[in-house]
């Protein structure tokens, strides 16, 4: 018998294929110093905070539909001091080793298949239901307007995720070979096509040129970063 | 017992010379099984003179007179070498005897003997004394004393008060050759009865490699292993039951779809399992290899069997086995219920199986019959993480509708008749008939609520329920010929067989998704009917060059043909316009032809050096085929090379060498909930088996086997899958490396007499260990081991048993899984494959009463 459970041990180690990861999830923004927009609008932000989450790291060229089943996931959601420029962790990254290509996640409202509409992803109360609250102050000239926002960003069908990218250039071969994901977000150039003069009372909200603006640079033109960091 | 026709029996009319004390009267040595003898025509009863030891062992045999055919007396020897006595006792003690068995042979192939009888006065022994010096050295060694033994009272040797194996049997000469290699296994009924059976299924697990669980509850086919190979429900491994095909092919929840739930224990006579592919025979399915299964009924009359035990479980057998018929002629009927181990486990299934064995002379015929009829709540797989934090019991069920929602039903009917006729030269022919009729309907839930309906997009959420139904109407016929022994130069003897199999099977098949409780369907997947063919036809060679060198093979040649109206072919997606109707009619065949062959070569009486090459082929799930497809089969390259070492009964081992490559796998998929090819494979490994009987009452069997599966070329990422679960070179997935089973079984006379009869005991542990298993991405299966009990005594017709399973408790996953799941609606969902565990029972009692009329 004692030979017997020598071989099990020498011989019953089975090759799985992949190794499991977990990985830290570091995040960045910009600092607190101003910036120009494209109309010359010298913005300082006060407040840029942002709901992250949840992440997932897929196979699939596209995420989206063919990301039914990840390689990764954070699935916490998170509020981001934007105006904070240290990366510090915001979680973990929970997954298996292998081909990371795209990658796709909501800002902090998610709506699950299960669910009849969108909901918040954070506990948070100051974000109320909304990704990105954001508020400042835009000069140009003698025009001065202190803006205020609060802009949410909501999948449109459950089960959908409202960022999907796919990593060219970037992605990775093997995700237990890698130590870090960072994401750097950039506020200012969600706020760059934004025409301040048109505020009303300083608002952004649904429905007007800076809020479109806003989400357009969110979800398209300005998505967070994502690189690697060994 | 009379033998009405045919059978080969054997009455062993015992003479004792029991070495006796004078003042105690000796008890004669009885026989208590007996091994198959071969025999090619009926010839009037032979004498053989045989001298035991004072454990029971022979230690020489001798005619009394030959038959006048060299061979059939070395045969008959042989087998009568390999008959199993308890000792002759004086005084309680064991000693060394002689007696006198008297083989008649008849025809036709099967018959049960009762046991010994005496005969004439005994004779003396002339066993040297020093052997019972060794016995009993504390005592005078009992002296040959014809005239101080008696005979026993005929009470006390007849079979039926004896039990416990007092029933002896010898079988014809087989109708064809079995021995094909070193992976070729019968698994003698001893074996099988060592350690309880909860069902017919756990027989298997007595063969080598084999591990067999319910892993998505009753109602559900099992989940077979064999060496290496996971066979899911059934799809790399034959099973033939009375000579009828039982996997169904093309089934929607799997490939050769097996539900071994009809299987009433108490009538499976033998079991041959052949692993790997060597005989010409074995036909569809048969990858992993074959398991056959006789039924027949060795214990003559009516039986009661009532049993009772944990979680209101409940199981009635009752058994008729007339006594002026023989033993394969039998009616059985079981019952069984539970409410289960867990949440959502209750269930009700019933089984009848009526066997009639008929004809005279040469001819033999068989009527089978087969009903079963299962239902069953299903509690369905857990997420591992959920029971480990406590939001769900290892042994519950989620709660939600969708999961509350799971069952399985299953029903069966098989009719079969079957005709033999044995030549008086040795030849032989059969011709076999049979229809079948299946129901299969499950609702199973595998990944909680991650769907998204394909008719209507914005349908989701409604809970995974999958619903599956299948029918499948099956008629079948088989026939073989074989020939007389040729023998083109006098140390060679040469047989020829050609056979044919055919079967038509229609099938019905639906997979939708469904939302409890209501049932409402919001999704359909597959709606289709199929319509399938196979004609198989083989021609194989005996050949056996002098005593030492046989060698057997052939070739198998199978024709397959499919017509498929898939009505939901070509499915319009939502956001496409419509330019057509929905359907996907398409016709489709194949044809494999599949060599093989096996070498036995025996330098001594003793030791065996057995190899066997084969091919064989799985048929191709039939709505995976395209129009005019030459249908892909899968085929499987298997080499067996090992040794076989008998000593005298008292120890057979083997070790075996075996290497398989498969050439197209398939694999378990939850989110579809049935089996998705994940490409070519191959096995390499090892068996150590050993069976011992050092004494009468005592049987162990315990089997090591090992297996490294590979998976050499999984596919492709794709548009569809670009996340596959399998990578190549990985560790096959849920094969585990090492399987190891161990039967332990004792069965002994605790008195004398007490009253009319004498009062026995048994006893018997099964072991069975799977160390740990790769999954799907990357997960790795724990291992465990289980072990179960019983024990029991009889008097006269009564039994009083205690059956134990896990005796240990152990918490253990009678099959674990890899898969991504959603099973908190409330919860953000999880996309990454997790691990998920289908409870293996706990530790559960059953009380049995048996009664016998």
């Amino acid at each position: 018998m004692r030979l017997l459970l020598g071989l099990v041990l020498l011989f019953g180690c089975v090759d799985t294929g992949v190794d499991p990861v977990e990985l830290p999830v570091v995040a960045s923004g910009v600092g607190p110093a101003s910036f120009e927009t494209r109309d010359g609008w010298t913005v300082t932000l006060e407040r840029a905070d942002l709901a992250f989450g949840p992440l997932y790291l897929c196979t699939a060229a596209n995420a989206g539909d063919l990301c039914e089943t990840a390689q990764a996931e954070m699935l916490d959601g998170v509020v981001l001091d934007l105006l904070d420029d240290e990366p510090r962790e915001i979680g973990r990254l929970i997954g298996l080793g292998g081909v990371v290509r795209s990658v796709m996640h909501d800002y902090g409202l998610t709506w699950d298949l299960t669910g009849m509409a969108p909901r918040t992803h954070v506990d948070d109360a100051s974000m109320g239901d909304h990704s990105f609250v954001v508020e400042g102050v835009a000069e140009r000239g003698d025009e001065r307007v202190v803006f205020h926002g609060a802009v949410a960003v909501e999948p449109i069908r459950p089960g959908s995720l409202v960022v999907r990218r796919s990593l060219s250039g970037t992605e990775i071969t093997n995700l237990a070979d890698e130590g870090t994901l960072v994401v750097a977000i950039d506020p200012r150039r969600w706020l760059d096509q934004v025409r301040f003069d048109e505020l009303e009372d300083g608002a952004i909200e649904e429905g007007t040129q800076a809020w479109r603006a806003v989400v357009a640079g969110m979800t398209a033109q300005a998505r967070p970063a994502i690189t690697w960091k060994r | 017992m009379r033998v009405p026709f045919g059978a080969l029996c054997v009455c062993a009319l015992v003479a004792t010379a029991a070495h006796a004390q004078e003042a105690h009267a000796p008890v004669p040595p009885r026989l208590v099984q007996s091994n198959p003898v071969v025999a090619d025509v009926a010839r009037e009863p032979v004498s053989v003179v045989v001298t035991l030891d004072a454990t029971g062992g022979v230690t020489e045999t001798a005619l009394v007179a030959s038959t006048g055919d060299e061979a059939l007396d070395t045969r008959l020897l042989e087998a009568v070498r390999a008959f199993v006595f308890e000792p002759a006792r004086v005084d309680g003690a064991a000693v060394p005897a002689r007696i006198t068995v008297q083989v008649q042979i008849v025809l036709p192939a099967i018959e049960s003997v009762e046991a010994a009888t005496p005969e004439e006065p005994a004779e003396p022994s002339d066993a040297d004394p020093s052997d019972a010096d060794a016995v009993a050295p504390s005592e005078p060694a009992p002296e040959a004393a014809p005239d101080a033994v008696e005979p026993a009272p005929e009470a006390e040797l007849d079979a039926d008060d004896e039990g416990f194996g007092a029933e002896a049997r010898v079988e014809a000469a087989a109708l064809r050759a079995t021995g094909r290699g070193a992976s070729d296994v019968e698994i003698s009924r001893d074996v099988l009865e060592a350690a309880p059976a909860a069902e017919g299924a756990d027989l298997l697990r007595r063969a080598p490699g084999v591990y067999v669980a319910r892993a998505e509850g009753d109602a559900v086919g099992h989940r077979i292993f064999l060496r290496g190979f996971d066979a899911e429900h059934g799809q790399d491994v034959e099973l033939r039951v009375a000579g009828i095909p039982m996997n169904l092919p093309s089934h929607l929840h799997g490939q050769g779809y097996l539900d071994l739930g009809f299987l009433i224990p108490e009538v499976v006579d033998s079991m041959r399992v052949l692993e790997g592919v060597a005989d010409p025979r074995q036909g569809d399915f048969a990858v992993a290899g074959t398991v056959e299964l006789e039924l027949g009924v060795r214990r003559r009359g009516l039986t009661s069997r009532t049993s009772g035990g944990s979680f209101g479980s409940f199981r009635q057998l009752v058994l008729w086995a007339p006594e002026e018929q023989r033993d394969g002629s039998f009616a059985a009927f079981q019952m069984r219920r539970t409410d289960g181990f867990g949440d959502n486990r209750n269930a009700l299934s019933g089984s009848a199986i009526v066997q009639q064995v008929l004809g005279d002379g040469p001819w033999r015929h068989r009527l089978f019959v087969l009903a079963h009829g299962s239902r069953a709540r299903l509690a369905g797989f857990l997420r591992r993480d959920d029971v480990q934090a406590g939001r769900v019991g290892f042994y519950e069920s989620y709660d939600y509708p969708t999961a509350e929602a799971q069952s399985g039903l299953a029903m069966r009917g098989v009719i079969a008749y079957e005709a033999t006729n044995r030549q008086a030269d040795g030849g032989n022919t059969q011709l076999g008939l049979w229809i079948g009729h299946d129901v299969f309907r499950l609702q199973a839930n595998y990944t909680g609520f991650v769907e998204r309906s394909r008719t209507n997009p914005d349908w989701v959420g409604r809970g995974d329920l999958v619903e599956q139904q299948n029918r499948t109407s099956s008629i079948g016929a088989n026939a073989r010929w074989r020939s007389r022994v040729y023998r083109p130069i006098s140390w060679v003897n040469a047989t020829v067989e050609t056979g044919l199999s055919a079967r038509l099977d229609a099938i019905d098949q639906a997979q939708r998704l469904i939302q409890a409780p209501q049932n409402t369907t919001w999704d359909e997947r597959v709606d289709a009917t199929i319509h399938a063919a196979d004609v198989g036809v083989y021609l194989d060679l005996d050949l056996a060059v002098t005593d030492w060198v046989e060698l057997r093979g052939g070739v198998r040649a199978d024709v397959l043909f499919y017509e498929v109206d898939d009505r939901l072919g070509n499915f319009i997606p939502d956001f496409r316009e419509d330019s057509y109707l929905l359907g996907y009619r398409r016709s489709a065949f194949g044809v494999a032809a599949s060599p093989r062959a096996s070498l036995t070569i025996k330098p001594t009486r003793f030791l065996s050096v057995l190899g066997s090459y084969g091919e064989g082929f799985r048929s191709p799930q039939a709505r995976t085929l395209e129009d005019g497809e030459t249908a892909p089969f899968s085929k499987v390259r298997s080499a067996d090379a090992g040794v076989r070492l008998k000593l005298d009964d008292v120890v057979e081992a083997r070790l075996v060498g075996y290497w398989t490559r498969l050439s197209d796998d398939v694999a378990f998929d939850p989110a579809e909930g049935r089996l998705e090819r994940v490409g070519a494979t191959r096995r390499a490994g090892g068996v150590l088996h050993v069976v011992t009987r050092p004494t009468s009452w005592l049987v162990g069997s315990m089997s090591v086997t090992y297996v490294d599966a590979e998976l050499l070329e999984p596919p492709p990422p794709s548009a569809d899958d670009p996340r596959p679960a399998f990578t190549k070179g990985q560790n096959l997935p849920y094969v585990p490396p090492w399987v190891v089973r161990a039967d332990v079984g004792v069965q002994h006379a605790l008195s004398p007499q007490l009253g009319r009869h004498p009062l026995r005991g048994r006893a018997g542990v099964g072991l069975t260990y799977l160390s740990p298993r790769p999954l799907p991405y990357s997960a790795e299966a724990s291992p465990f081991t289980v072990i179960d009990a019983s024990a029991g005594f009889g008097w006269g017709p009564v039994e009083l048993s205690l059956d134990v399973y896990n005796l240990f408790d152990a918490r253990y996953a009678a099959v674990e899984l890899s898969y991504a799941s959603n099973w908190d609606p409330e919860a953000t969902r999880s996309r990454v494959p997790a691990r998920h565990t289908s409870a293996g029972a706990p530790r559960t009692f059953f009380a049995n009463l048996e009664v016998r009329f």
